[in-house]
């Protein structure tokens, strides 16, 4: 049980564009009956420790405008609606303090879209809240299984749900006032020395597996997508992942790049893998996408810059979507290193997603942090 | 996003507010001041970090006077870190300790003489500072507009103050956070799904107070199979996570999800886990369900119904993976065919303790679309599946109708497109054969028994028996209905 001490000073991440620790839910799904026995500890019967179970015909359904998931009286069972139905019903959040916007950063009602369009159906999964949970901890649960972040921003005081996308939408970026993606520019956005680095080799991976399809009654996971430098699954037993560098299905090919170029060159000298649990899923579409997701973030190194800016970057919302210019390459070339057998980049090749952090005192200065999206 | 111009231009001249929200739920405030200030639970402290000289003093923004008085802030928002948890918003806020023009007269005693005016601190001292809000304001001086953004809103939780300054640090709302409660900490959360005596009069004093288990899924599995073209439980485990526990609150009864009003009504199915055999029974029973419980009677006398999976197998030629016949998988599956002579796939069935007395017994496969049928009529027998005794050696009491046991397939049937199952009829029931309290079934083992007593092999069996049939089995199991001995549930995972 986590309990919440919130006059402890938050300590800030690791500033290595990976989080320090992997959430994961472990252990046994479910309670297995009371803790102690009625009538006097004697059994009586069916009323002591019998496993029983329920199933709804149908679960937890949107109500009649679709609040939740865009359809009334659907099944919620989507990572972005499911907290969303938690936090207000069960946490008693005011509806009014989630971001739900059309075309809006940080909107649940495009996330659940967003989510959704990654697989071939939906993203959907079984999530049962047995015991004492809360609107966070339920977070962390979802944030494990699902390439989203949900947080409560300073500047409108909302919740949002941010997906890592790839190919970020109009949306995702930071704008200027004209309604265009912004490029960071050195000459007028930029104070002097603009750091820039490669995420330490301690956050990459080249081995990933997803674990999932859990069994209730014992907590055990029935099904293991995996990739890495000696074959791939896609869960149902098929090796997905052969393609040449370059294809859609490379990840095998990009795992023994990873394994022995961050190796210094000796074959098999790097390797680092991470085991998600998610006992939620059960499709294997979702479980190859989770772990296509992993892997991408984090089989290489990725290209961070850190830099001080000004007032612009005030309503620049953390998680957003932005761009570099190239102006900044005759000043800071760009270290980042074509390990996919691609060719070399400068900045303005690179999408980004940032963290602004303002400075102390009064005057508004920013310290951007920008981490390359793989 | 709505990124405002003024952010961006060079000339724009900024200053920052802070809204200090006051509450005074106790009514520490002089009563007579409060038919005055009638908004006195949202009463708010105004400071920016410079005048407007023209304003006299004071920064006016939105109608409202904002008095000098912050000296600084050190904000530090929580960053988005993909993979990783969450990290609260805080700020740290300076203010200066000066004297504030707080309480004006109030009009219904006009022998209040003038506006009081007192140390921040004083007042902060007073009443609860409850929430904090900054906010950076841009404008151009050649205009009238502003721009206002938001840069933390929290509440306070450690004010201090010395005779000159006054800080705050203050952390983002988190107050939303709670916990449902449970029986070891039955107060101080909210949330519909609690087990009280009001709501739950039936429940014993054990279960107040704990938390009634919530289910996000739309996964729907019954022992006949209502998912993923007929496989259900079948395919088991798989779809177990679909099921969420009930609470046990009395002699029979199970207390189950408590839905939102908007869960459309239509009724809960109910499982148990048989931990003798580690597998999950279907319950037949008489539910209720309604918009304050839900939960069911389990009538002592109701028919469970439990599958038996195989645990082992051998196969002729012509067979391949066989073990994917029972894998507990729907993507997989074994192969039958036939090449000129009957193929055949035999599993055997784990013996198992006592779990009822037995009502029912069927079979049933679960066939993928690349079965296929050779017959010249599609009426035509292609392939059989029933329990087979090896003694005989021939079907286990047979039944020449093919209908209970063997069940036939016909080629229509192997030509279906999509999954296709088949369960044969109830077999051998009451026949007294086998219900009898000597026979082996009656102790669910799963055998025949010669005229001499001695044992026979039994066993699952499916066979192609015309050439150029090929049979393609997903799943195949033997289903028991039986009412449960009175310990058939009982659980050794009790804590």
């Amino acid at each position: 049980m986590i309990k919440q001490e919130p006059w402890v000073v938050p300590v800030p991440p690791p500033d290595n564009g990976e989080a320090g620790r992997r959430s994961t839910y472990n252990g046994s799904l479910w309670d297995r009956g009371r803790t102690s026995p009625p009538g006097g500890g004697k059994p009586r019967n069916f009323d002591n420790g019998t496993l029983f179970y329920a199933q709804s015909l149908g679960s937890i359904n949107d109500d009649g405008s679709g609040t939740y998931t865009g359809a009334a009286s659907t099944p919620i069972c989507w990572p972005s609606a499911i907290w969303h139905h938690f936090a207000v019903k069960f946490g008693n959040l005011p509806s009014g303090d989630i971001t739900t916007g059309a075309s809006t950063f940080g909107s649940f009602s495009e996330a659940r879209d967003s989510i959704n369009a990654k697989i071939s159906g939906n993203w959907e999964v079984c999530v049962s809240v047995p015991d004492r949970t809360t609107p966070s901890q339920l977070i962390e649960r979802l944030e494990s299984i699902t390439p989203m972040k949900i947080y409560r921003s300073m500047l409108d005081g909302k919740f949002k749900c941010v997906v890592y996308k790839q190919a970020p939408d109009a949306f995702d970026y930071f704008l200027d006032p004209f309604g265009n993606a912004y490029a960071w520019k050195y000459s007028e956005d930029m104070a002097r020395k603009p750091k820039a680095r490669l995420s330490p080799l301690d956050a990459v991976v080249n081995e990933v597996h997803v674990r999932y399809a859990g069994f209730a009654p014992d907590g055990s996971l029935t099904k293991d997508c995996w990739v890495s430098p000696d074959g791939s699954d896609d869960g149902s037993g098929v090796r997905d992942q052969t393609g040449a560098l370059g294809t859609s299905t490379d990840r095998e090919a990009r795992a023994v790049r990873s394994r022995d170029f961050y190796g210094a060159g000796v074959t098999g000298g790097f390797q680092q893998s991470i085991t998600i649990e998610a006992p939620e899923i059960y499709g294997d579409d979702i479980a190859v996408q989770l772990r296509n997701h992993i892997f991408d973030r984090r089989w290489r190194r990725k290209v961070m810059l850190d830099f001080l800016t000004g007032n612009r970057a005030i309503d620049f919302y953390q998680g957003m979507a932005t761009l570099v210019d190239n102006e900044l390459e005759d000043h800071v070339p760009c270290p980042y290193i074509p390990l996919d057998g691609g060719s070399a980049k400068r900045w303005g090749d690179l999408k980004f997603y940032g963290n602004a952090r303002r400075q102390p005192g009064m005057a508004s200065r920013y310290m951007m942090s920008l981490t390359e999206i793989t | 996003m709505s990124t405002r111009a003024s952010n961006w231009h060079p000339g724009a001249i900024h200053v920052r507010l802070c809204e200090i929200t006051l509450s005074d739920i106790y009514a520490v405030r002089d009563a007579s001041y409060l038919p005055g200030d009638a908004t006195w639970d949202t009463k708010t402290i105004r400071l920016c970090d410079h005048a407007d000289s023209g304003q006299g003093g004071v920064f006016v923004y939105g109608g409202n006077d904002y008095f000098v008085g912050l000296l600084d802030f050190d904000v530090s928002p929580g960053d988005v870190v993909w993979g990783g948890g969450s990290q609260d918003s805080d700020a740290k806020i300076r203010l200066s300790n000066h004297r504030y023009v707080w309480q004006k007269r109030h009009t219904a005693n006009p022998q209040e003489t003038t506006n009081l005016d007192v140390k921040l601190s004083q007042i902060l001292r007073d009443y609860n500072a409850t929430k904090v809000v900054l906010v950076d304001l841009a404008y151009l001086p050649s205009t009238s507009s502003y721009d206002a953004q938001q840069i933390f809103s929290g509440v306070i939780m450690d004010p201090g103050t010395d005779e000159d300054e006054f800080f705050l640090y203050a952390v983002e709302d988190r107050r939303f956070d709670k916990a449902i409660p449970n029986m070891a900490t039955p107060s101080g959360g909210m949330g519909p799904g609690i087990i009280t005596k009001k709501d739950y009069p039936n429940a014993p004093k054990a279960e107040l107070g704990r938390s009634l288990p919530i289910l996000y899924s739309q996964k729907i599995v019954s022992y006949t199979g209502d998912q993923d073209n007929g496989a259900g439980l079948l395919t088991n485990p798989r779809y177990m996570v679909a099921l969420s526990p009930c609470r046990n609150t009395e002699f029979f009864r199970v207390v189950a999800n408590r839905f939102p009003a908007q869960t459309a009504g239509s009724g809960t199915r109910y499982f148990a886990w048989m931990d003798q055999v580690g597998t999950l029974a279907t319950i037949d029973t008489t539910n209720t369900d309604n918009t304050t419980e839900s939960y069911c009677d389990i009538d002592p006398a109701a028919v469970w119904h439990i599958w038996v999976p195989m645990s082992s197998v051998k196969a002729s030629s012509g067979v391949t993976n066989p073990l994917h016949a029972f894998d507990g998988r729907h993507d997989t599956y074994a192969s039958i065919a036939n090449s000129g002579a009957t193929a055949y796939l035999e599993m055997y069935m784990p013996y198992w303790s006592q779990l009822g007395q037995i009502e029912e017994v069927y079979t049933t496969v679960l066939l993928k679309d690349t079965s296929s049928g050779v017959g010249a009529s599609g009426t035509d027998i292609n392939a059989r599946f029933g329990i087979y005794n090896s003694a005989v050696p021939d079907w286990h009491f047979k039944d020449a109708s093919d209908t209970t046991n063997p069940v036939k397939l016909t080629k229509s049937e192997l030509n279906t497109v999509g999954f296709f199952s088949k369960t044969g009829n109830s077999w051998l029931k009451g026949s007294g054969k086998w219900n009898e309290a000597h026979e082996p079934w009656t102790r669910w083992s799963w055998e025949g028994e010669a005229v001499t007593g001695e044992r026979q092999d039994c066993y699952f069996r499916i066979e192609v028996t015309q050439n150029g049939a090929n049979v393609d089995v997903v799943a195949c199991g033997m289903l028991i209905d039986f009412k449960p001995f009175a310990n058939a549930a009982f659980s050794r995972h009790i804590k």
